[in-house]
């Protein structure tokens, strides 16, 4: 069975050498971003007359923004674009056909996406990111974890994303859009939460977002105790088995919406 | 003459196309207006820590970004025709190869094809809220002679995103997905949201002469809020505007010259 699934990985990675450009590209874009981050925050910490912000120092600042970037560059897919070209051309229905499910597929195009970015994109950005910003290295490993339950809570909402073309004629590319924003802002990957007013970080603690951003990455930088790592995971687990729950109720009734409109 | 005809008969394909899709332009609109969003937030807390930015006040860094965001919805709202993804997708379903036989110049041709995108009144609205704010913290009172002036500068901005677009444009004859490079004049564009005196004078010299994105925010701003590196420097975004722009559609022909059809 898994078979079927290892034949799209396979061959989604060698499409993926395709892009080679759009990688190249990546890597400048996000290393641009890395360049004016070093120089804001620089200003901004010669300008507090203080040596820490929030609690950070200088340098640790600059790991929480560098993670920042390579989370985002993790996290980011265009899986709801697929998606949405696939049900508006019908050729979802050929999946459908298929002893596949088509929520899997869709997954496994993503992770093969990812794989291939590891060589393309993140080595790069990781060389980057420790040789020449000199991050520092994680605290706990276990935020490999972390991060890994936060892409697969990000993935249940861009899967959300694509599954809306169901309902309405509505630009997904604009919804999408303002997803990103959302989580750049609730994620704390805009910047540290500690730093927002009190009542913006209770509003943040009671979304789904601090589990794709805050919670890796302050358990990268050891900033949540370690007795404390186990409840983060449970939070991030929590969220995960919600919202897996929440899109597969919504694909059941995406299906059957298929089945009404006959494909 | 004729262009501006062509161009409001457009426009007015494009408005009941916006009617017939009203959600569409709805969610196009607020997500623009969010992605502002994020940089106010970005401004507002950094300033609830540090008192100043190099010697900067949040009313002037603000007024900074709100040209920006103003030149950006300039241009997009109202020549969203040249940029990299509309190009892209002609060149691929062969839409270049039909504007070959009109009786119109290709770079005329996307100038005014676009009409009016209401996606980019999500930056024109923010923007021209954003100054607004922006110049009553700061104090500029503005004369009949100053907003004159500023207008011009702003679409002069606008023309330089535009005269950028086209050069970018220009890579789809070579490279079949050239889009990802607007990742990376966005990054680029990132510089300008900054006084840009917080950079290295290399980097002053390269977002000034090089790639001259200082000249659609910083350089405009500077002169009405009287600080900054050199405030004689607003006057030359006109004469940036039009250089880059002659620059531009040159790229454009010598690219144009080497396009053959996809075939498809």
């Amino acid at each position: 069975m898994f078979s079927r699934y290892y034949g799209i990985f396979i061959s989604r990675i060698k499409e993926s050498f395709i892009y080679r450009f759009s990688s190249f590209v990546q890597v400048i874009a996000s290393g641009i971003s890395l360049f004016i981050i070093w120089y804001i925050w620089k200003a901004i910490y010669a300008s507090a007359g203080t040596t820490s912000i929030g609690g950070f120092a200088f340098p640790e600042m600059m790991t929480y923004m560098t993670l920042s970037v390579i989370f985002n560059m993790v996290l980011a897919t265009f899986q709801e674009h697929e998606i949405e070209r696939e049900v508006r051309s019908g050729k979802i229905a050929t999946y459908l056909i298929k002893p596949v499910s088509y929520p899997l597929v869709c997954f496994t195009r993503t992770i093969a996406g990812k794989t291939s970015q590891i060589f393309t994109r993140l080595i790069p950005l990781l060389i980057v990111a420790f040789f020449i910003i000199k991050i520092s290295i994680p605290v706990s490993w276990i935020f490999l974890l972390s991060l890994g339950l936060g892409y697969l809570i990000n993935y249940n909402l861009v899967f959300l994303t694509g599954l809306m073309t169901f309902w309405t004629k509505g630009n997904i590319w604009g919804v999408r859009l303002s997803r990103t924003v959302i989580v750049s802002i609730f994620s704390g990957s805009l910047l540290p939460l500690i730093m927002f007013p009190e009542w913006f970080v209770e509003i943040a603690n009671m979304l789904p977002f601090i589990a794709m951003f805050h919670i890796p990455a302050s358990i990268y930088l050891g900033s949540i105790a370690s007795t404390d790592i186990i409840s983060s995971l449970l939070l991030q687990g929590f969220w995960l088995i919600l919202l897996t729950s929440f899109t597969f109720i919504v694909w059941k009734r995406a299906e059957k919406k298929m089945f009404i409109q006959g494909g | 003459m004729r262009l501006l005809k062509l161009y409001l008969e457009y426009a007015k394909v494009h408005m009941k196309e916006i009617l017939e899709y009203r959600l569409d332009a709805v969610i196009g609109f607020i997500a623009i207006a969010f992605t502002n969003l994020a940089s106010l937030i970005f401004f507002w807390v950094i300033f609830a820590n540090i008192p100043s930015l190099n010697g900067w006040t949040l009313g002037q860094v603000l007024f900074i970004f709100g040209t920006i965001s103003t030149a950006f919805g300039i241009s997009h709202a109202f020549v969203p025709g040249v940029s990299v993804w509309w190009v892209e997708d002609l060149v691929q379903n062969g839409g270049l190869d039909r504007m070959l036989l009109k009786p119109i110049s290709i770079l005329q041709h996307l100038l005014i094809y676009g009409g009016i995108d209401t996606d980019g009144f999500g930056d024109l609205v923010v923007g021209i809220a954003v100054l607004t704010v922006a110049s009553n913290m700061i104090g500029i009172s503005w004369t009949i002679f100053s907003l004159g002036l500023y207008a011009i500068l702003l679409v002069s901005a606008a023309l330089i995103l535009i005269s950028m677009h086209i050069i970018m444009s220009t890579l789809c004859f070579w490279v079949v997905k050239a889009h990802p490079v607007a990742d990376i004049f966005f990054a680029l564009t990132k510089f300008t949201e900054y006084p840009i005196d917080i950079f290295s004078p290399v980097t002053v010299f390269f977002i000034s002469l090089i790639v001259p994105v200082a000249f659609i925010g910083y350089y405009p701003a500077q002169i009405f809020i009287g600080q900054g590196l050199w405030l004689n420097a607003a006057y030359l975004t006109p004469v940036v505007a039009i250089i880059l722009f002659f620059i531009a559609s040159r790229v454009w022909n010598f690219g144009l010259k080497n396009y053959t059809s996809t075939g498809s």
